[in-house]
């Protein structure tokens, strides 16, 4: 066990410095870092490598992208009939996208500008957490009853802010823009369901990384925008027989998607250690001085 | 004695008189003595500005100080500097090396050579940066908080590079012919570009900041190691040594070898024989965009950057045909120069004014080793794309650019395929065309036939019958001899029976001897005969190849019929009089020998030649074609058995030996047909006279023919025009006929969502008219799908024979933000558009100035471009540029030391440093072994502090540029970061580990309670 210094009087001014100089150094870095590795491994887009980097602060999204060995990328891009789509029929056909029906609630709920309103509201959360953090160590100045109860109820609340408020913002913001289908069906007049990817396979794997999540996912199928239209029915109904020209239309995509937390915010760990090894005598009574009494 | 005294200095007196006198010297043994030399050619592209103002008395500076200075009395501040940093060099080391090797030729054959070699370094390297700043602020009135402005800072650069290794060797018999060549060649281009816009608007409160920035990044190698071999030894450098004016081609036939013209010019035609060689390519891209506004799409903000990239390489081997046309030696005899090579020791050398600055035949040959070189690279590179995409790269852009993926291509045949042997399909008119499309070439038949419809003028009727293509040598026919017509730089053949026939074929008359054009005919055996005895039914050259070729053997003409001359006397009467056999009790006679030699018609086709001329007897080469023309039902529509078929007149179905074609019309009048496509199929067979033994067999052949006009589709399409509008553009016509019974229906259609929603239709029908065009804008109701779809129907007819359909997607058009739109707005009702009026009226003013202003005195009236053709080597051995002034002083713009010429211009339009000898050989070394652009250029010398100061001049505010440190500049702090600088910003703090921090606070806690317990 590490011995505690004994307590001084300036201890408590030099935790307010540092806290406050933290809530600053973590207000202005990176607050969540999302990165996307992916790769077509099959098919005609195939060897396309997508590398993609967003970095979120407290007022941008910054959205780095690079698309290596693009070539093929392109070429598919231009030979692919973006239209392209069959009607999937209500007896449960498996290439229905399962998130269509889900997905239309957000839309026909929230506006675009409701979608953008998820991530000003992670932001204000973690400013006012952050303030909230830095009062609540000033508060330790004072003789208020129960003040290490608050600051401790301070550092959890920023700590929320940080790793689940504003992530799930960030989430929901995203599940907001990926609504590509639903203009399609949406559409007066269009009420049957359309996919263009048929007979996919889809994988996923959720892993914990140091202050963020990992998803392996991958995803196969049949592209139907790379189907002769008289043959897409047909190949929506059954896989295509190996080596046919419909078969071509086969697409495997591999992507790793990794959701962390700034790489500044881990600083904001040194604040209960500060909090140790910087203790302050207690200002409301002397028998307080002890240092057990102060917040561990 | 004396008379050989007297007879030996006249001999030397005309020898050197001969020689004085003589264009060139010629050159017909291996040299005495090898030489070496070298030159180089140098530019610095520093001097571009000043180069320009010496000869179009512009500067480019002072330009640009007056456009700045007419944006200031405009109202906005505009400030423009470019700088511009580079080089490009030029070095070339001949060496000869006279020793006798051994090479093989074409033909595998060792022969035995000498050789020459060129070494050729180029190295281009240009840097340039260019600034445009200009900012404006609508003048505050009363009341206004807000007033609009737009500051915009663009910056460009761009960086070349240009790398060229050449290692070049000739090899040369002793009669000084071109045997062959090899050449180690390597290339590399880069192109990097760079802009950088900064935009900041505002208006009405409202400030919109884009920082964008976008550029790309190219380069591409190629190297190749390749052999050269003719398919003869060449003459070419000893008639271009002995001609004021030779050029060079390739022969199409063998019979085409040979050294052609007379007097002072000369056609070398040489079997150019075959490059082969190894190749190695890269490629790769890079293109970036940073800097979009995320909020512009829809999303937070902040910034959206991009980059694009791919790299290709490949390696592997080529083999074609080398095509050395276009090689040109016209030599300026009137101005032989004497300059000095490096070596201090003048050289004569003739100027040629149609070479390139260095062996003309080593260019050619690079041109061909990089085109071949980089189109094998280019073939594996879109074999691997072709591969993963089954359509080839040509139909994927023609389906971007031209194409449209909806189009019926009812009309002309686009979807109909066709099945190679191999399992390919192509479309069905690349069948038979000449060109091999499937990899197996199972397109291209030795015979076939197609279904036709043909007029009989005669009788006025249309009748079926069929065309098409034969393999004519497989029938023992053989093609003419083909003479070569040469004009103006094109070449031309015409067969031979057009020769001497008192016609001008060629355009320059030089097929007729009469014509006094052209005086010799070279045989395909390389014989030489009078250009008289061409065509003129005696054959002259051993070979025969002065005269047309006998296709049609020997016919025996009846009462206005013609049969096979073995015809005659075969006991079986074949002329509709019998005339063709012997008749004892009315003898008739033959006559032969040109109507000399009158003998018993019973004596032909005896055996035994009984007439001198040998007519007596004979023999007609012809073949019995079987051919059936079905309908696409399977109908019969002709069945033709045993048609004679031949090359010569008196054969209903008529083979063009020249050509490998063959037409059959047959006696079945075809009915009225239907508009549109009537499908037919053909098939046949040829046999041999005897009618039984096979020589070749059409395959079933379907195709189309179209009768009545039809929908074009280069001129029919559906076009957004904007504002919510369509533009409907439809063409339907016919070549030459006209119609009177046929209308065209068009209308347009909404699809969107499945929908069948006809927004707009018309008809227009012919009417005495060979074409109806109809131009129609339709309004929609917004973005969705709409097709045009168009028809032609007969009169009395529901179904069209002709439809197309061409469709169009339109698409929502991104809405800017509300921000965009509020700035534009203000923008839009400032005063800015009158600033722009104003400066345009001053730029107008400012440009007429320069266009008034007199360009300095020129001191040159005439100049020279001077490849520098050497009589003692043969070869180019420098390069200059001459300019005489109004006295006819003469002066090297650049080039070497030259007699009679100054080097103290009066003028220097061009900063060209020429160098010879052992500077041109250190510099070639050095260079040698730079490939990047910091070493090609003085970058040092690309000092952006000038730009800056120059555009501090200007009263520029170059604080935000980055162009390094100016007079008042500092390091670019307003660049904007990337997710990655944002993602790994290590804040106010380094980025230390936390555990490091805790680590350090607690022993400073520790040390200070130590401390405090000490204290």
């Amino acid at each position: 066990m590490l011995p505690r210094p004994t307590p001084h009087p300036a201890f408590g001014a030099v935790r307010l410095a540092v806290t406050a100089f933290l809530a600053v150094h973590v207000f202005i870095s990176a607050w969540l870092v999302a990165t996307v590795e992916g790769a077509y491994t099959e098919g005609r887009p195939a060897p396309t490598e997508v590398h993609s980097l967003v970095a979120i602060d407290k007022d941008r999204t910054m959205i780095d992208v690079e698309i290596k060995k693009a070539t093929s990328f392109f070429f598919y891009t231009l030979i692919r009939d973006g239209d392209a789509s069959v009607p999937v029929n209500e007896s449960g056909e498996q290439d229905a996208p399962q998130a269509n029906n889900d997905s239309e609630t957000p839309s026909e709920s929230t506006g675009e500008g409701q979608e953008r309103a998820w991530l000003d509201i992670g932001r204000q959360s973690v400013g006012v957490a952050l303030v909230l953090l830095v009062l609540s160590e000033a508060l330790m100045l004072t003789g208020m009853r129960w003040r290490h109860h608050v600051r401790s109820l301070a550092f959890l609340s920023t700590l929320v802010a940080f790793s689940v408020v504003f992530p799930a913002c960030y989430m929901l913001e995203l599940s907001g823009g990926e609504d590509e289908d639903e203009t399609a069906t949406n559409t007066p007049g269009a009420e049957i369901e359309t996919v263009s990817f048929v007979h996919t396979n889809s994988s996923s794997d959720v892993s914990l990384v140091w202050l963020g999540l990992q998803l392996d996912a991958g995803f196969s199928g049949y592209d139907l925008g790379l189907v002769e239209e008289e043959n897409r029915t047909t190949v929506a109904a059954s896989i295509p027989e190996p080596g046919s020209e419909d078969a071509s239309s086969y697409i495997a995509f591999e992507s790793t998607f990794q959701i962390q937390l700034g790489q500044n915010l881990d600083s904001l760990l040194i604040l209960p250690f500060l909090w140790y090894v910087l203790p302050a005598p207690n200002l409301r009574s002397p028998s307080e001085t002890d240092p057990l009494n102060e917040e561990e | 004695m004396s008379t050989r005294s007297k007879t030996t200095p006249g001999l030397l007196v005309s020898l050197l008189l001969l020689t004085a006198l003589s264009p060139i010297a010629m050159v017909q043994a291996v040299p005495s003595e090898a030489s070496e030399y070298y030159y180089g050619v140098e530019y610095d592209w520093a001097s571009l500005d000043s180069d320009l103002q010496n000869v179009t008395g512009l500067d480019i500076q002072e330009l640009f100080t007056e456009i700045m200075a007419d944006a200031d009395e405009a109202g906005f501040n505009l400030d423009i500097g470019q700088l511009t940093t580079g080089a490009t060099n030029v070095y070339v080391h001949q060496t000869e090396d006279i020793s006798m090797q051994t090479i093989q030729d074409l033909e595998g054959n060792a022969v035995q050579v000498w050789s020459r070699s060129s070494d050729v370094v180029l190295r281009h390297g240009l840097l340039s940066n260019a600034v445009f700043m200009t900012d404006w602020t609508e003048p505050a009135s009363f009341g206004q908080t807000n007033p609009a402005a737009f500051d915009i800072d663009v910056q460009a650069t761009a960086e070349n590079v240009l790398t060229v290794d050449i290692l070049y060797t000739e090899y040369l018999n002793d009669a000084y012919q071109l045997v062959g060549a090899n050449m180690d060649v390597a290339m590399t281009v880069s192109n990097d570009a760079d802009l950088n816009i900064d935009i900041t608007l505002e208006g009405d409160g409202e400030e919109l900041v884009v920082d964008l920035g976008l550029g790309s990044d190219f380069s591409y190698s190629i190297a190749s190691d390749a052999v050269w071999r003719l398919g003869n030894p060449s003459p070419i450098y000893i008639e271009a040594s002995d001609n004021d004016r030779t050029s060079w081609s390739c022969a199409w036939d063998s019979s085409d070898v040979g050294v052609y013209g007379d007097g002072d010019g000369a056609e070398v035609v040489d079997d150019c024989g075959v490059i082969d060689g190894t190749y190695s390519g890269s490629a790769d891209y890079d293109l970036f965009l940073s800097g979009l506004p995320t909020e512009e799409f829809g999303l937070d903000e902040g910034q959206f950057d991009i980059t694009i990239n791919d790299e290709f390489t490949s390696q592997g081997d080529y083999e074609e045909d080398a095509d050395m046309d276009g090689v040109e030696f016209n030599m300026r005899t009137d101005e032989t120069l004497s300059v000095d090579l490096g070596d201090g020791a003048m050289t004569d050398v003739t100027p040629c004014e149609t070479c390139p600055p260095g062996n003309p035949v080593m260019f050619v040959m690079m041109a061909n080793v990089l085109a071949e070189a980089s189109e094998a690279f280019g073939e594996a590179v879109q074999e691997d794309f072709e591969t993963a995409f089954e359509d080839s790269l040509g139909e994927i852009f023609g389906d971007l650019f031209g194409g449209d993926a909806n189009d019926d291509g009812g009309d002309d045949g686009g979807d109909d395929m066709w099945t190679c042997d191999n399992g390919e399909e192509i479309p069905n008119h690349w069948v038979n065309d000449g060109y091999d499309d499937c990899d197996d070439g199972s397109d291209e038949m030795d015979f076939y036939l197609q279904g036709e419809v043909m007029h009989d003028y005669s009788s006025g009727e249309d009748h079926y019958g069929f065309s098409g293509g034969v393999d004519v040598s497989q029938l023992g026919y053989e093609a003419n001899p083909i003479f070569t017509c040469y004009e103006d730089g094109y070449t031309y053949t015409i067969t031979i029976q057009s020769v001497n026939d008192g016609y001008d074929s060629c355009g320059d008359g030089s097929d007729e001897y009469d014509n006094g054009i052209t005086s010799t005919y070279t045989c395909i055996d390389g014989t030489e005969i009078s250009f008289a005895l061409v065509n003129d039914d005696q054959e002259d050259c051993g070979d025969g190849s002065d005269e047309p070729v006998d296709n049609n053997g020997d016919w025996h003409y009846c009462d206005g019929e013609q049969i096979p001359f073995q015809w005659v006397n075969d006991g079986i009467a074949n002329c509709d009089d019998g005339g063709d056999e012997y008749d004892a009790d009315n003898p008739q006679y033959f006559y032969c020998d040109d109507y000399q030699t009158t003998i018993s018609f019973a004596l032909l086709n005896d055996g035994n030649f009984d007439c001198t001329d040998q007519a007596d007897e004979g023999y007609a080469l012809y073949y019995l074609m079987d051919a059936t023309l079905n309908d696409d039902q399977g109908g019969a529509l002709v069945i033709a058995e045993d048609i004679m078929a031949c090359a010569a007149w008196a054969c209903d179905a008529r083979i063009n030996a020249d050509a490998g074609d063959i037409e059959y019309r047959s006696d079945v009048v075809a009915p009225a047909m239907d508009y549109g496509d009537t499908v037919m199929c053909a098939s046949a067979t040829l046999s041999e006279a005897d009618g039984t033994t096979l020589a070749l067999e059409a395959d079933t052949w379907c195709s189309g023919v179209w009768n009545g006009p039809e929908i074009r589709d280069y001129a029919t399409y559906l076009d957004d025009a904007g504002d919510n509008q369509l533009q409907v553009s439809l063409e339907a016509s016919d070549w030459g006929n006209t119609y009177n019974d046929v209308t065209v229906n068009w209308e347009v259609v909404d699809t969107t969502d499945g929908a069948e929603q006809t927004l707009a239709q018309g008809s227009e029908a012919f009417v005495d008219s060979s074409t109806v065009s109809v131009e129609s804008m339709v309004d929609i109701s917004g973005p969705g799908d709409y097709c045009l779809e168009a028809e032609l129907v007969q009169d009395g007819n529901t179904e069209p024979f002709d439809t197309y359909t061409t469709c169009t997607t339109i698409r929502d058009s991104p809405e800017p933000s509300s921000k965009v739109q509020t700035v534009i707005e203000a923008l839009a009702e400032s005063g800015v558009d009158e600033v722009f009026a104003n400066f345009g009226e001053h730029l107008g003013e400012t440009f007429s100035e320069v266009a008034e202003n007199e360009a300095p005195e020129f001191p040159y009236t005439d100049g020279m471009w001077a490849p520098m053709w050497s009589n003692e080597h043969a070869t180019i051995v420098g390069v200059g540029v001459y300019a005489w002034d109004e006295s006819e002083n003469g002066y090297v713009i650049a080039g070497p030391t030259t007699t009679g010429y100054s080097q103290e211009l009066p003028m220097t339009f061009a900063s060209i440093r020429y160098i010879t000898g052992v500077p041109a050989q250190e510099a070639q070394q050095e260079m040698a072994e730079f490939d990047d652009l910091e070493d090609i250029v003085d970058v040092e010398n690309h000092d952006l502090t000038e730009l800056v100061d120059v555009l501090q001049e200007a009263g520029a505010d170059t604080s935000e540029l980055g162009l390094g440190e100016g007079s008042d500049d500092s390091s670019d702090e307003s660049e904007p970061q990337t997710a990655e600088e944002v993602a790994e910003d290590s804040g106010l703090l380094p980025f230390v580990s936390p555990l490091t921090v805790m680590a350090l606070i607690g022993l400073a806690a520790l040390a200070g309670n130590r401390r405090d317990e000490n204290e």
